[in-house]
This record gives structure tokens, C-alpha cells and sequence, in this order.
């Protein structure tokens, strides 16, 4: 059986290695990138099974990333999990509907940072159980 | 974002920003203020003269308890005061109260203590359109008088982040004349030409989808657009009306209000902090948006670490 790929996309490298040590498994292999640009060409190349999407990039912000991807036929399938900043230093709290009300497209879930592990392989159950 | 209901929504409730109030002996102001201070959006400092902010609060019933009040009867000085408050980083936002635009931007603009940075500043009118629904950005309509061609594709860049700032992540822009055809005797078609190429030649980062020269009923109705068999992203559904010159953006911008009842947001872009620039004659209701507006500029440049972007020459 195939393993799944995970793609996660941000800058910060202790998250990326956090995330990635939280999710990996025998049959989920982690891919990464550090910016919005790079993120949205590994999506093209990689075909990924879940992105998990920083709000914060480098080069292309993921609010940005996250409308090209649910813009385009060939990736707007692919569910995304955004991370946000908590409200507590942002003002803002981007749940999924907020994030659809701003920007127009939905992302299939959200974690806030700083991230919980639990939180976070909850949410990534969930995602991936709607999808099957 | 497609309404300032959303707007609101974004900004009440969590932690609350510090707008700085320059002369704000108005009773509109103290309305809003205390309206933005009630849906826990901003709390204000009241800077001007002590006596009239209370004369003027009690006119319209507004209790100034829980309001910061600095008494400064001088206005000149009172928009400095403001001012330095905000580069100071006492206050996150700028708001123009009972002053003329030109006195408060000389302040705005002052070259020790104001919030001048490597962009140039320049101003955006954010309406709501219905059918559909709609926030549409008009720039220049309040501080470029007559902008020359490299000041609009910089005041282009500048509407391009406010609208990331609002939700639209990828606006596309008009640049508007008199017509839709390139006419050597209109000045504004040959420029609108130039920086729709710019686009075409990628000289803006980010990249934008810009097109001109476009009149505005080609820019923002479809069916205008098709009569006139005009293609591509832009025309019928443009987010962004670059228009040329002050006078135009004006005029445009209140007829949304005095013509079509339509609710108005004024603010400044390309400066050290946000600034809430709206007219004194507009409705209370205008300036605690715009208070909203400006509270999601500081929110969301944090939240993404948005940037104004760049033309290459």
C-alpha cells in the first residue's frame, strides 16, 4: 500500500521538524517547504495527500497560496490545513469560517499556533476520515 | 471579504487597538469612537480641545467615561501630538478629526516625527458595491493630487496590499479614463496603457492583473464590458479603480455615498502606522469603519507580514 504524503508548508524550521515528528508514521511520509512560491510548486509536483499551510510565508502569504490552490481544478481537491496565530497576538482568530469569509475559500481545517499535538493529529484524522 | 459586516466581525472581540485623534472636537468622531471603544474594535485618545470634546460629546449624548482625553486647544499642535504618539508606537492608529486634510497631512507628513517610510503614501476609498457584493478600492481620491505615471504604478502597489489586507488576495485593477481607447489628446488613457504593459512585462511584485485604459462602466459592469466587446480579468469585475487624478477619485468615491447610500471607508496606505483620513462631513457610521478598517490594517500586516510591493524599472 501506497504510503500518504503529507506536505507542510512553512518558513519556520522548528515547526516543520515539530509537525513532522507529530505526524509521521509507517505509512504517512512527510514532505516540506519554506515559502508560499516553493509551497504551491511542490503541491504541483508532488501531489500530495494533505497540506498543512502556514498563514505566515515568505514570497506568496498562505491566504494567498490558499486561493490558487482552491482555484485550480487540478489541486482544489486536495484538503488544507491552515495554521494561524493565535488571537492572542494577532487580534484575529482564523477559524476555518472566519478564513472563508475573508478570503472567499475554505480550508478544510485549522490549527492554532503554538501548536498543540494532540490538536493537531485530531484535526488531521478528521480531515483526512471526511475525505475517505 | 465581500462586506464591512465581515469587516466588523474580524476585528471585534480580541485584543483592542490605541487610535490617536487629532483635534477631536467633533461630535461624529466622539460618536464613532465610542461606538468603536463599545464593540471592543479601538479604544481612542481624544487630542484637542478639552473644553469642546466635552461640549461636543454631550451634544450627542456621549459619555466620556473610560475615554483618554489630552487637552491641546492648538490644532496645528494637536495633530503633532497625535502624530508622535503613533511613531512613538504609544498608538497603533491615526485618525483625522475637526481639521482641514492639508494641515493634518502636513503633520502626517513632517519629516521629524511624522510616518513617512520608503513608500509613498497615498490614499484608498473602500466601498460596497451590491449585485454583486462587493468591496471595491478607489484610489487617488484624497492625497496624490495629480499623480505622475511612476507615482500611480506606485499608488497601484499600495491598493494592490490594502486589498490583500481585506480578503482579496488576487484584485484585479482598472485603471480608469474617460474611454476605453488609447487617445494621445487624454493623457490618462496613454498612462493607463503604460501601466496595464507594466503588468503585461511583470514589472510589479507581486504580480498584478492590471488593465487600462478602461472607463467605468467597462471596469465594473459586465454587461457594459461585453456591449463594448472589451475581454480579459479585468474589465466588468474590477476590485481596484486607479483613477487619475484627485479630482476624479473624489468625486467618484462621495457619489457612492450621496448617489448610491453606499457605506465609505477612507484610509491612508504606505505610511509608518494606519491612518483613518475621512472627510469631516462623512456619517459617524463611515469613521468607526474606517476605525475597523484601519484596526485590521495593524491585525492582518501582523498576522501575515504583508509588505507593499515593488515596481521594477
Amino acid at each position: 500500500m501506497a504510503k500518504r504524503k503529507i506536505l507542510v508548508v512553512d518558513d519556520e524550521e522548528d515547526c516543520v521538524a515539530y509537525v513532522t515528528g507529530v505526524l509521521e508514521s509507517d505509512n504517512t511520509r512527510m514532505l516540506s517547504a519554506k515559502d508560499g512560491v516553493a509551497g504551491l510548486k511542490a503541491v504541483r509536483s508532488q501531489h500530495p495527500d494533505l497540506i498543512i499551510l502556514d498563514a505566515q510565508l515568505p514570497k506568496k502569504d498562505g491566504f494567498t497560496v490558499l486561493v490558487e490552490l482552491k482555484e485550480d481544478p487540478a489541486t482544489r481537491d486536495i484538503p488544507v490545513i491552515m495554521l494561524t496565530v493565535a488571537a492572542e497576538k494577532t487580534g484575529i482568530e482564523f477559524s476555518a469560517s472566519a478564513i472563508a469569509s475573508f478570503v472567499g475559500v475554505s480550508p478544510e481545517g485549522y490549527v492554532a499556533k503554538p501548536i498543540d499535538a494532540d490538536a493537531l493529529k485530531a484535526e488531521v484524522n478528521r480531515v483526512l476520515a471526511s475525505r475517505s | 471579504m465581500k462586506n464591512f459586516d465581515t469587516l466588523l466581525s474580524l476585528v471585534e472581540k480580541h485584543p483592542v487597538r490605541k487610535v490617536a485623534v487629532a483635534v477631536a472636537q467633533d461630535s461624529s468622531v466622539i460618536e464613532a469612537v465610542d461606538e468603536a471603544k463599545k464593540r471592543d474594535i479601538a479604544r481612542a485618545v481624544l487630542i484637542g480641545d478639552e473644553h469642546e470634546i466635552r461640549e461636543e460629546a454631550e451634544s450627542a449624548g456621549v459619555s466620556l467615561d473610560g475615554h483618554e482625553i489630552v487637552h491641546e486647544p492648538d490644532a496645528i499642535k494637536a495633530v503633532a501630538a497625535a502624530v508622535k504618539m503613533v511613531s512613538s508606537g504609544d498608538a497603533d492608529i491615526l485618525m483625522k478629526g475637526y481639521i482641514h486634510t492639508d494641515d493634518f497631512l502636513r503633520g502626517v507628513l513632517n519629516k521629524e516625527y511624522g510616518l513617512r517610510t520608503n513608500a509613498i503614501m497615498s490614499h484608498v476609498f473602500i466601498g460596497e458595491l451590491r449585485d454583486p457584493e462587493r468591496l471595491v478600492f478607489i484610489t487617488d481620491g484624497a492625497m496624490n493630487i495629480a499623480p505622475t505615471l511612476e507615482q500611480k504604478a506606485a499608488i497601484l502597489l499600495n491598493a494592490v496590499h490594502l486589498a490583500n489586507i481585506f480578503g482579496v488576495m488576487k484584485p484585479t485593477v482598472a485603471v480608469l479614463a474617460a474611454v476605453e481607447l488609447v487617445n494621445p489628446a487624454m493623457p490618462a488613457t496613454v498612462e493607463a496603457a503604460c501601466l496595464a504593459k507594466m503588468a503585461d512585462r511583470r514589472q510589479y511584485v507581486p504580480e498584478c492583473v492590471v488593465d487600462g485604459p478602461l472607463a467605468l462602466d467597462n471596469a465594473v459592469s459586465m454587461a457594459a464590458a461585453r456591449h463594448k466587446k472589451i475581454g480579459g480579468a479585468v474589465a466588468g469585475r474590477a476590485d481596484i479603480l486607479l483613477v487619475p487624478d484627485i479630482e476624479a477619485g473624489n468625486m467618484l468615491a462621495k457619489s457612492l455615498v450621496y448617489f448610491g447610500n453606499r457605506r465609505l471607508i477612507g484610509l491612508l496606505v504606505g505610511s509608518k502606522a494606519p491612518v483613518v483620513l475621512t472627510s469631516r462631513a462623512d456619517s459617524k457610521e463611515s469613521k468607526m469603519l474606517s476605525i475597523a478598517g484601519a484596526v485590521l490594517m495593524v491585525n492582518i500586516t501582523r498576522a501575515l507580514q504583508l509588505k507593499i510591493g515593488k515596481v521594477h524599472y
